[in-house]
C-alpha cells in the first residue's frame, strides 16, 4: 500500500474519530441533559361518583340541590345548567357563578345572554387553523351534553361541549363494504332495496361508500334511512366508529370533553379543571379557557369595587361609567416573552399577584390562583359595556400559536398558522375565599391574605431589630467598554467603581447617619454588569479582587448593612464566551429561531436593539439548562466572603421553551425556578430579589424595584399598595433608582415612599457617569456619588422620619378618604395621613400641610 | 523569502516613486519588483489610513473614531487590492497586455507609496493647524493621492506596453470587470441561500404539517 493512502486513511479516521467525540458531548451535555425534570411538579385526578344531593339542610337556594358543606359554607349546584351558588353561612351572603337574571338584562346580546349563563368559554383551533369559540351554555348545558358527578367535599362537572348533533342522524355519510354488509343482513327486502340505492363507490378508501348528496338534502329520505338504520341495531357510536374509521377530516364534528370541579376546602371554593382528563375530539385543539367568567358578577344596583394585581395593585369600581374604555386585561408575571410580539407599544409594569377580587359592602370574594398561574391573563370589565354586570375572571392560555413564515423558490411567501401539538397539563385552579364583614375591602384582603401566606410558611417574621428603615443603593463596578489595541477595536472591562471605592461609599454614608444601608454591587464578577454565564466565578483584578471583595463585605457589615453581590441567571448577554446560543436557549415553536432580546429601540419599537452595543442583546436560558448554571454557581458562591445574593432577573423573569421535540410550558419553567430559587437560598446568604413575583416571596429578604404604583389604564379608578400591604414588616422593599427616575419633584418621591412604605432606593458610581457615555450601559446616565450623595442622605432622613416607627409594623389598612388624603394604619397603631394636594387638609381633627403628611394615631407598645 | 525583501527591492519601491516610467518597465523586463514588498505597502497603505481616521485633528476630521476599527478596514482595502488586480488581469489577458498578475500586483502596490507618506504627514500636520490653515491639510492629502494615481496610470501603462489611451479605456473596464465579479460572487451567495431555505422550507413544513 502506498504511504500516501495510508496517510489519507489515518487523516480520515483521526476527523471522523474527532467528530464523533463532538458529537457524543454534545449528546450529553445537551440532548439528554434532563435534569430539571426532577423538579416538574404533578397531580392526581380524582375519582367521582355518581351525584347525590345532600338530603339535610337545603333548601336556600330555589333550583339547586346541595352539593357540598362544611362549617363555612354550603355549594349549591344545578345538574342541568351547572350553575353553582356558594352560601356563607356566617352572614348569609351568596355568591353565585352565573348572574341569576341573565335572561333579563337590557343591553346583552344573545351571544352575551348565553356567555353570561356559561362558566366556561373554550377557544380552539380547527383542523384547518382557524380560530372557533364554544361556550358552556349555547354548546353543553342548554342541549343536555352534562354529567354531574360527587367528589369528596364537592361536585364535578363534566362538559361536552360541541355541535354533536349530525345533519344524517345515525346515517354515516361514509361507510365501509362490511358495516354496510351487516346493516343490510338485518333489514327486510324493501330496506335492503331503499338503503343500497342511497350508497355509492367512495373515494375515501377501498371498499368505501358514500352518501349520495341527493339523499343527504331530502329530509325525509335521511328520516327514512335512519328508521332502516335503528332496525338494524345500528347506534350512535356505531355512526361516529364509522366516521372516524372513514379517516376524512371534519367527518367527526368538533368536540371537547371538560371537567370542572368544585371543592369547599374552609372558608373558600377551589375550582379547579385537571387538564389530565380533558379529551379533545375531531381534530379540534383548545388554545384559551376563560373560567366562571360571571362568578360574583355585580349587577348595576349594587356598590363595591374590583381589584385587579395591575402593579402594585388597583381598584375599579363597580359602574363605573367608563364603557367605552378598554377591557383591563394583564398576563400574570407578564407575558411570555415567546408569546410576545417584537413590538412594544407601551411601557408596563408586569402583574406581580396572581390574584384579584370582589369587594362589595358587607362581603367579598377574593380569588387567588393557586395553579396554573403562569398560563393565566386577568381580565376585568364594567357594566355598561356589552350587559349591565360588573366582572373580573381568569383565562388560561393552554397551548401556543404561531405563525411560520414558509419562503418558496421566487418569493412566494406565506404564513402558515401552527398550533402545538399537545395542551399544557396542569391542574388549574383558583380559590375563591369568602370573606365577612371581619375583612372587609381591599384592605382586609390583604390582611386575610398576608395571615395565610405567614402560616403557610411563605412569609418568615425578620430577623434584625434597627429601627431605622434600610437605605438601598446599587454599585455599579465594571462595565464593558471598547477599547483599541494600534487601532483595532476590542471589549475589556472599566472600573466604574473598585471594590475599595464602594468601601468608601459605604463609609461616607454611614458618616452621614444612613446606619442601616443594603448595598447591591452589579458587575462584581466575569467581566462586568453584563457578565459571562455562572458556570465559574472569577473577579476582576481591576476591580481589586476577591481580597478586596472581602474587606468591602466586612466594611459594609460594620456600617451596619449587608452586601449583595448581583447575578443575572435567565438573561445571559449575547458577549457571554461560555454560553452556547445556539443549545442553551429557549426556542419558538415555529422555524426554530432562538428567543434573543435586547432594549426597546425608540424608533421602531422592536425589544430586540442593542442600541448600538451588543451586550445589550440578551439571550432567555432554557429552564432546562438554567438547572446546570444554578448548580455550579451555589456550589462555588459559598467559598466567597459576601453576606447576600442580589437575584437580577431569577425572581420576576419567567419564559417557556418552545423547542418542538422538547416543550417546557411556563408552569414547568416556574417549578424549575422555584426549585432554583430554593437551592440559592440553601447556601444561607439573603437573598434580593429584583422585582419580585409573588412566587419569591418565599426566598427573598429584600425586594429592590417593587411596582410602587400601577398602570395608568383609563378603565382604573385609583391605586393601591396592595403588594406592598401584604408584604410589609415581612420583606424589607423599595421601589426604583430615584436618581434615574424621569422626574426630580422630592416632595412627590418622598411621599409616594411614605405612603406604600418603602424604602429610598438609589444607585452610585465612583466615576462620573460621563466615563461611561461610550458603552451599553448609558442609560445609567446620572449616577455620581459625589453629585447625588446630598440629595440622597436628605431624601432617606425624611423618608426615615416618617416610616421609623413602623418599620417592622404590618400595614393594616389604606383608606383614600373623599378629599384626596390617603390613611394609612400600621398593626402598631401609628397613622400616617398623606396630604399630595397643593393645599392644606384637615382629617379627623388631624392637620395635614399641602405635600406633606402628618403622623397620627397611638402607638401601642 | 530574503531576496524577496532584501534592501535592494526596498531601495527600488523608491525609486519607482522618483522615476516612475523608468522603474516599472524594468519591474515588467528585469523582475525588479517584488509581491510581498507591494503587499506590505498595502497592509502600510491601510494602516495610514486608519490613523488618519482615527488621529487626525478634528478641525479636518468629523469622523467618530471609536467607530474607526483598523481591522475591518485592513481586510476591506486588501479585498479592493486583490479584486483590482484579478480585474485588471482578466481585462489586459484580453487586450494584448504583456503585463502578469505579478506584475500589475506591484505595479498597484507601488503606487501606494506617495499616499502612505502624504497620510502621515498629514495627520501630524493636522495637530498643528487652525481652521483657517486647514486648506494645507487638504493639499497635502491630495497631492499624495494625486501622485499615487498618476504612478498607477504610469505603472499599468508600462507593464502592459500600452499608449496612454488604451491605458485609460483598460482601466474603466477593469472596473467594470470589478463591479462583474462582485455580481456575481452575490449571485453565488444568494442562489445557495436559495437552495438552502428552499430544503429548509420543505422538512419545516414537514415536520408542522404531518
Amino acid at each position: 500500500m502506498a504511504k500516501s493512502k495510508k496517510i489519507i486513511i489515518a487523516a480520515v479516521t483521526l476527523i471522523l474519530a474527532v467528530a464523533v467525540i463532538f458529537f457524543a458531548r454534545w449528546l450529553i451535555r445537551y440532548y439528554f441533559y434532563n435534569d430539571y425534570r426532577e423538579y416538574i411538579s404533578s397531580y392526581e385526578y380524582e375519582e367521582g361518583t355518581e351525584f347525590q344531593a345532600l338530603q339535610d339542610g337545603g333548601g336556600e337556594v330555589a333550583g339547586m340541590e346541595l352539593a357540598a358543606e362544611n362549617d363555612i359554607l354550603k355549594l349549591y349546584a344545578d345538574t342541568e345548567t351547572a350553575e353553582v351558588a356558594v352560601v356563607d353561612k356566617r352572614n348569609g351572603q351568596i355568591a353565585y357563578s352565573n348572574p341569576m337574571d341573565a335572561d333579563d338584562d337590557a343591553i346583552a346580546s344573545t351571544t352575551n345572554k348565553n356567555y353570561l349563563k356559561s362558566q366556561l368559554i373554550l377557544d380552539y383551533f380547527n383542523t384547518s387553523r382557524t380560530e372557533g369559540t364554544f361556550d358552556s351554555f349555547s354548546y353543553c348545558t342548554s342541549r343536555g351534553q352534562l354529567e354531574a358527578e360527587s367528589i369528596p367535599d364537592g361536585v364535578r362537572f363534566i362538559y361536552t361541549l360541541g355541535d354533536l348533533e349530525s345533519a344524517t342522524g345515525i346515517v354515516p355519510q361514509y361507510i365501509s363494504r362490511a358495516t354496510l354488509d351487516r346493516v343490510l343482513a338485518a333489514l327486510d327486502e324493501d330496506g335492503v332495496k331503499f338503503v343500497e340505492k342511497k350508497y355509492v363507490e367512495s373515494t375515501v378508501g377501498e371498499d368505501y361508500l358514500e352518501l349520495l348528496s341527493s339523499a343527504m338534502k331530502g329530509a325525509s329520505q335521511i328520516r327514512k334511512l335512519n328508521k332502516y338504520f335503528e332496525q338494524a341495531g345500528f347506534t350512535n357510536e356505531d355512526y361516529i366508529a364509522e366516521m372516524e374509521n372513514s379517516g376524512v377530516e371534519g367527518a367527526v364534528p368538533i368536540s371537547f370533553v371538560v371537567p370542572l370541579e368544585y371543592r369547599l376546602n374552609g372558608d373558600a371554593v377551589d375550582v379547579s379543571i385537571p387538564m389530565r382528563a380533558v379529551q379533545e375530539n375531531g381534530g379540534g385543539s383548545i388554545f384559551r379557557i376563560q373560567l366562571l367568567r360571571y362568578f360574583g358578577a355585580a349587577g348595576t344596583d349594587e356598590n363595591g369595587y374590583m381589584l385587579v394585581p395591575n402593579g402594585s395593585g388597583s381598584v375599579i369600581r363597580f359602574n363605573n361609567g367608563k364603557t367605552t374604555s378598554e377591557n383591563y386585561s394583564e398576563y400574570v408575571y407578564g407575558i411570555d416573552k415567546l408569546a410576545a410580539e417584537y413590538t412594544v407599544r407601551e411601557n408596563t409594569e408586569d402583574v406581580k399577584l396572581a390574584l384579584y377580587g370582589i369587594f362589595r359592602e358587607h362581603s367579598s370574594i377574593f380569588a387567588t390562583i393557586e395553579d396554573g398561574a403562569s398560563f393565566a391573563n386577568i381580565s376585568a370589565g364594567v357594566a355598561g359595556k356589552i350587559h349591565n354586570y360588573n366582572y373580573v375572571y381568569p383565562s388560561f392560555v393552554l397551548r401556543g400559536n404561531d405563525k411560520l413564515s414558509m419562503f418558496g423558490t421566487t418569493g412566494n411567501e406565506a404564513d402558515i398558522p401552527i398550533v402545538e401539538k399537545e395542551f399544557y397539563d396542569a391542574n388549574l385552579t383558583v380559590k375563591y375565599t369568602m370573606l365577612t364583614e371581619e375583612n372587609v375591602g381591599y384592605a382586609g384582603a390583604a390582611n386575610y391574605y398576608r395571615e395565610r401566606l405567614v402560616n403557610e410558611g411563605v412569609l418568615k417574621a425578620r430577623e434584625g431589630s434597627s429601627d431605622d428603615i434600610k437605605f438601598y443603593y446599587d454599585v455599579l463596578g465594571g462595565v464593558m467598554m471598547y477599547k483599541f489595541f494600534l487601532g483595532t477595536r476590542y471589549q475589556g472591562m472599566y472600573a466604574m467603581t473598585t471594590f475599595d471605592q464602594a468601601a468608601d461609599i459605604s463609609a461616607d454614608l454611614a458618616a452621614s447617619g444612613v446606619s442601616n444601608q443594603v448595598m447591591n454591587f452589579q458587575g462584581w464578577m466575569n467581566r462586568g454588569y453584563y457578565h459571562d454565564v455562572v458556570d465559574k466565578i472569577q473577579i476582576p483584578r481591576a476591580l481589586g479582587g476577591k481580597r478586596d471583595l472581602k474587606k468591602l463585605n466586612e466594611t459594609v457589615a460594620a456600617n451596619g448593612g449587608t452586601l449583595y453581590t448581583d447575578v443575572a441567571f435567565q438573561k445571559v448577554t449575547e458577549i457571554s464566551k461560555r454560553y452556547s446560543k445556539e443549545n442553551e436557549t429557549s426556542r419558538y415553536y415555529g422555524g426554530g429561531y432562538i428567543a434573543g432580546f435586547g432594549l426597546v429601540d425608540p424608533a421602531t419599537l422592536r425589544q430586540t436593539s442593542g442600541l448600538g452595543w451588543a451586550e445589550n442583546i440578551y439571550f432567555l436560558i432554557s429552564p432546562k439548562f438554567l438547572v446546570r448554571y444554578v448548580d455550579r454557581f451555589t456550589s462555588k458562591i459559598g467559598k466567597y466572603d459576601v453576606d447576600g445574593i442580589s437575584l437580577r432577573d431569577l425572581g420576576n423573569v419567567l419564559h417557556s421553551d418552545k423547542k418542538r421535540t422538547n416543550i417546557i410550558d411556563r408552569e414547568e419553567a416556574l417549578d424549575v425556578v422555584t426549585a432554583s430559587l430554593a437551592q440559592i437560598e440553601a447556601v444561607g446568604k439573603s437573598i434580593m430579589v429584583n422585582d419580585g413575583n409573588d412566587y419569591a416571596f418565599a426566598y427573598a429578604d429584600d425586594i429592590i424595584n417593587a411596582p410602587l404604583s400601577d398602570n395608568d389604564y383609563y378603565i382604573v379608578d385609583e391605586t393601591v399598595p396592595f403588594y406592598e400591604m401584604l408584604i410589609h414588616g415581612y420583606i424589607d422593599y423599595s421601589g426604583a433608582v430615584i436618581n434615574l427616575s424621569d422626574t426630580f419633584d422630592r416632595s412627590d418621591i418622598v411621599l409616594g415612599l411614605i405612603e406604600t412604605g418603602a424604602s429610598p432606593h438609589f444607585m452610585f458610581t465612583h466615576q462620573s457617569s460621563s466615563a461611561i457615555k461610550d458603552t451599553g450601559l448609558n442609560r445609567f446616565y446620572s449616577t455620581g456619588y459625589d453629585n447625588w450623595k446630598d440629595d440622597a442622605v436628605g431624601i432617606y432622613n425624611a423618608v426615615n422620619d416618617a416610616l421609623k416607627p413602623v418599620s417592622s409594623a404590618h400595614i393594616i389598612n389604606h383608606e383614600i378618604l373623599e378629599n384626596d388624603i390617603r390613611v394609612i394604619t400600621y398593626d402598631n397603631g401609628v397613622k400616617i395621613y398623606i396630604n399630595k394636594s397643593t393645599s392644606d387638609r384637615n382629617v379627623d381633627g388631624v392637620e395635614v400641610p399641602a405635600k406633606s403628611y402628618q403622623l397620627g394615631g397611638d402607638k401601642n407598645e | 523569502m530574503n531576496e524577496l525583501f532584501s534592501k535592494e527591492k526596498w531601495k527600488y519601491a523608491f525609486y519607482t516613486v522618483s522615476h516612475p516610467m523608468d522603474a516599472y518597465y524594468e519591474i515588467r523586463h528585469r523582475g525588479r519588483g517584488s509581491v510581498p514588498v507591494a503587499i506590505v505597502l498595502v497592509v502600510l497603505f491601510s494602516l495610514s489610513f486608519s490613523i488618519n481616521r482615527i488621529s487626525a485633528s478634528f478641525i479636518v476630521n468629523d469622523l467618530n473614531p471609536l467607530a474607526v476599527n483598523a481591522l475591518t478596514e485592513l481586510f476591506s482595502v486588501l479585498l479592493m487590492y486583490l479584486l483590482f488586480c484579478v480585474g485588471n488581469w482578466s481585462i489586459t489577458c484580453l487586450m494584448e497586455g504583456e503585463g502578469r498578475l505579478k506584475d500589475i500586483a506591484i505595479a498597484a502596490g507601488y503606487a501606494l507609496t506617495p499616499m502612505i507618506v502624504c497620510f502621515n504627514v498629514g495627520t501630524l500636520f493636522s495637530q498643528y493647524v487652525t481652521l483657517d490653515e486647514g486648506g494645507f491639510y487638504y493639499m497635502i492629502i491630495a497631492f499624495g493621492v494625486a501622485y499615487s494615481l498618476v504612478m498607477a496610470l504610469m505603472g499599468i501603462m508600462q507593464v502592459h506596453n500600452y499608449t496612454l489611451g488604451k491605458t485609460l479605456v483598460t482601466i474603466f473596464l477593469t472596473f467594470i470587470a470589478m463591479l462583474i465579479i462582485i455580481f456575481v460572487v452575490l449571485l453565488f451567495v444568494d442562489l445557495i441561500t436559495q437552495v438552502y431555505s428552499f430544503f429548509y422550507s420543505i422538512y419545516q413544513e414537514l415536520i408542522f404539517r404531518i
